[in-house]
């Protein structure tokens, strides 16, 4: 336990850091920071409403966070957590459509299926031709990003395209497909419970189970996991079928969130879900929180566009910052303070040592 | 006349004093050893000398003048140079491309055959016969090993540290590499040579200091050292790396080869129809100079590499194209050649390193989850039974020293109680206390009956632990020989030359 609450002390250093050049930059472009930054807050914790509208948007946040995180774990950089998202939605759009005649319980459980399943088959492709080839799958998850997109260009514009609307969108799903509320009559759904239950599910495969230890040993040194009987092969493929079922869950979960699909589905959560899961050091517990402030922060940002003025492409830029100082927190400490030693050690440059810090 | 000096010498990196009143002198002209074990504080001391690390206290004094090293630049100003144990070479380019390579002295415009003379002049005093033309990646290491030193020279250093030069060299080219080095010191050359090889030492040095623990444990003339007095201050207890091998019957055979040709990576024949057999209590070395395949069958045994052609034969099993899985579950214990490539998760706890392999044994687990509690109490068992220092499993593998990371893969593999085991290069780059604990440990699995397979390049350890030396050169068995045959007679071998036929045309067709 004392690890893992060790493993804490980084993010928080990192978010501290942000929080402080953030407020910099505010103040040298001249605006209220206390006005800014409660406003962010506000638009989260001012009530019960607004409180439930950050959860809404944390949860597809909260699931490509989980389906990079066992990647990275693994050490298969899924970039293609967007793309195995939209291919999730996509699954479920369909069972939505055209299996109107189930009842409601059973009609989202098997949109939720079809989007783990859309999600598994996008991310099966690029981790089959790593474990088989060693094709990189860095480029492979990228190129698929693109044609789930188009795909749900040409779905959207054609075949289920709701001619009644004047932008490109599918029809609505059937009603008895909508997510239910935890809290009735707040968007909190169903979908960010499940989450949350994944979130701890992932973290005993990871950590307590055979199978995670076997996936932590390829990722870590696959030659080792190797000599040592481990089906490398295998491992990897099962990393990236988890990890596309996670991102194709968080897919359906919000296309059953917001009833019909369309282009903009995804502001770009399987990128963002990159970051969470760097903040989150890729532990799935942790990814619960670093989502959460992601979707804190990003239903934030209008608000203090509104409120302070300042333009709510600000909140991206503290996120890049946020992620900037995780990668100087994680640098080996040892070099850290050798630097700072040898630093000091001259007497000169002091403040270099600072920023290190 | 003394070149360097040394005084009072600390550097503590936490808590652990690498380096503790260390004192230490060099003098013109002459071979000095630093012996001592991996991390006595060896290597930090040069790195100091060479401004890679700042001392905490103490100071450095080169020809008589107190001076600051605060870089290797600075270093080599004083006439300080440095050959690290892994070479700084860029594979793709010349040796003359690699000697000049920021130097500042070749100006804008490089005049490459003006330069190629240089090298050739320098080459031509120390007897180096390197060709200034030839392009890194083609050369044997043993001759890489003589571009660093040139580099050295090169930017006039007259003092030189040479970091375990002798690691990866054969015998031949150790013999050859202080052949230079003598000439060297004639010339006025003073050499720092940092190893945990006591026969380099009393073979080749001409005084020696000894570390332990971050302390000069003592200074001597190698003229009043031996082995037992070297090996005694290095380790701080008696050693003995003798053969103390009893004699022992034989039983049945194990693991059977039979015409096996395996491929290296460049995808041409590494192993040619060869052909061997391993009995139960007996340990069969395969002893040869480094590249003539002993790794590749060493790899095609444990089921890392492909059997092209021929069968293996594993306790009555066919295990030709058998994945490592299989192999070990038929019961066969590996340790790799590579600790930290191959042997070890560095960033897993030794707790999780212990049972790698074993993950999906049933004591290991209740359905799917792992039980913690029984890893534990395994890992605490074997760190107490293999003596892995520090005791604390939670430690991640790469905090450990090389002798105890090898003692936890030595745990592992043979805590799984296995009939065979495949040994290759157990105690490549140990130091000796840990060679001794290794060594023990193999012995005991043959005492207790099990067939070892043993790949070493190091012909010592072949004979101090083998049952039947086997020989391997080009792919093949030139020959099997027992323990009491001549060195010279298994060193001819190892070249390539059989005493009845001089050069043999036909592959050859081992009895073993």
């Amino acid at each position: 336990m004392r690890v893992r609450f060790k493993s804490l002390i980084r993010p928080a250093i990192a978010i501290g850091i942000s929080l402080a050049i953030g407020a910099l930059i505010l103040l040298v472009a001249g605006y209220d920071v206390g006005k800014a930054f409660l406003a962010i807050w506000n638009a989260s914790f001012r009530n019960l409403r607004t409180i439930t509208t950050t959860f809404n948007k944390a949860s597809p946040l909260l699931y490509v966070g989980l389906a990079v995180a066992i990647s990275f774990r693994g050490n298969v950089f899924n970039i293609g957590a967007e793309g195995q998202l939209l291919m999730g939605a996509v699954f479920a759009t369909i069972v939505g459509l055209y299996l109107q005649f189930l009842p409601g319980f059973l009609l989202i459980i098997l949109m939720l299926l079809a989007g783990c399943l859309g999600g598994a088959l996008w991310a099966f492709i690029p981790g089959y031709l790593k474990a088989r080839y060693d094709v990189s799958e860095v480029i492979t998850t990228i190129m698929f990003n693109y044609i789930a997109l188009n795909f749900i260009g040409y779905l959207v514009r054609g075949p289920i395209r709701d001619t009644t609307q004047a932008e490109p969108q599918s029809f609505a799903i059937a009603r008895q497909g909508f997510l239910p509320s935890l809290i009735p009559g707040t968007p909190l759904h169903l979908g960010y419970l499940l989450g949350i239950l994944l979130a701890i599910g992932l973290f005993y495969l990871l950590f307590k189970t055979y199978i995670g230890y076997e996936v932590r040993a390829v990722g870590l040194n696959k030659n080792a996991a190797n000599v040592a009987g481990v089906n490398v092969r295998k491992t990897v493929v099962g990393t990236m079928l988890i990890s596309g079922a996670l991102a194709g869950l968080g897919g359906a979960i919000e296309l059953a969130n917001i009833h019909y699909l369309l282009e903009g589905i995804s502001p770009g959560y399987g990128f963002t879900g990159i970051a969470v899961a760097i903040l989150a050091n890729s532990n799935p517990i942790g990814v619960i929180f670093s989502s959460f402030l992601f979707g804190f922060l990003n239903a934030g940002a209008t608000s203090m566009q509104r409120s302070a003025g300042v333009s709510a492409s600000f909140v991206q830029i503290f996120q890049g910052i946020m992620i900037i100082a995780i990668a100087l927190a994680s640098v080996n400490k040892t070099k850290i303070t050798n630097k700072i030693k040898k630093t000091l050690g001259k007497d000169k440059n002091i403040t270099a040592a600072k920023e290190v810090e | 006349m003394k070149v360097i000096e040394l005084n009072n010498i600390c550097k503590a990196f936490g808590d652990n004093k690498a380096n503790h009143n260390v004192c230490f002198n060099l003098k013109k002209g002459e071979i000095h050893a630093l012996l001592g074990e991996n991390g006595a504080g060896k290597s930090t001391l040069m790195n100091i000398l060479y401004g890679l690390y700042s001392c905490d206290s103490g100071d450095i004094v080169i020809n008589g003048d107190t001076v600051e090293v605060e870089n290797p630049s600075k270093a080599i100003e004083h006439g300080v140079g440095m050959v690290h144990q892994h070479f700084m070479l860029v594979p793709q380019l010349s040796v003359t491309q690699n000697i000049f390579l920021g130097m500042k002295e070749t100006g804008l415009f490089l005049k490459m055959d003006e330069l190629k003379k240089k090298v050739a002049e320098l080459n031509e005093s120390f007897g180096f016969n390197v060709d200034p033309s030839a392009v890194i990646w083609q050369l044997p290491v043993g001759v890489q090993q003589k571009v660093e030193i040139l580099k050295a020279l090169m930017r006039d250093a007259k003092i030189l540290i040479l970091d375990e030069p002798t690691a990866v060299l054969t015998p031949h080219e150790v013999k050859e590499l202080f052949g230079s080095i003598k000439k060297l010191t004639k010339s006025g050359y003073s050499i720092i040579l940092i190893t945990h090889k006591m026969e380099e030492v009393l073979d080749y040095c001409d005084r020696v200091t000894i570390m332990r623990e971050g302390q000069v444990v003592d200074t001597l003339l190698v003229s009043e050292a031996d082995h037992d007095i070297l090996a005694k201050a290095m380790v701080g207890r008696d050693v003995c790396l003798d053969r103390i091998i009893e004699p022992q019957e034989s039983g049945e055979v194990l693991l059977k080869l039979e015409g096996v040709t395996v491929l290296n990576d460049k995808k041409l024949p590494a192993v040619k129809n060869l052909s061997l057999e391993v009995a139960r209590g007996e340990i069969l070395g395969i002893a040869g100079v480094d590249g003539n395949g002993q790794l590749e069958l060493g790899e095609a045994i444990v089921g890392l590499r492909k059997i092209e052609e021929g069968t293996m034969n594993l306790i009555g099993q066919n295990t030709t194209h058998a994945k490592p899985r299989t192999m070990m579950d038929l019961g066969m214990a590996h340790i790799p050649d590579d600790r930290h490539k191959k042997g070890l998760v560095l960033d897993f706890s030794i707790k999780e390193n212990l049972i790698l392999g074993s993950q999906r044994d049933e004591i290991y687990h209740n359905g799917l989850l792992m039980n913690y509690a029984k890893v534990k109490e395994e890992a605490e068992r074997m760190v107490e039974e293999f003596d892995v220092r520090p005791r604390n499993i939670e430690l991640t593998g790469a905090m450990l020293s090389g002798g105890n990371q090898q003692k936890v893969i030595l745990a592992r593999e043979v805590s799984r109680n296995p009939e065979v085991l495949i040994a290759l290069q157990p105690t490549r780059g140990l130091d000796i206390g840990a060679i001794e604990f290794v060594r023990g440990k193999i012995i005991e699995e043959r005492k207790n009956n099990k067939a070892v397979l043993l790949v070493s390049t190091d012909l010592d350890e072949i004979l101090t632990l083998s049952d039947r030396i086997a020989i391997m050169y080009k792919g093949e068995i030139i020959g099997i020989v027992p323990p009491e045959t001549p060195v010279e007679e298994i060193g001819l071998l190892m070249g390539g030359i059989k005493n009845k036929k001089p050069k043999g045309g036909e592959p050859d067709e081992s009895q073993v």
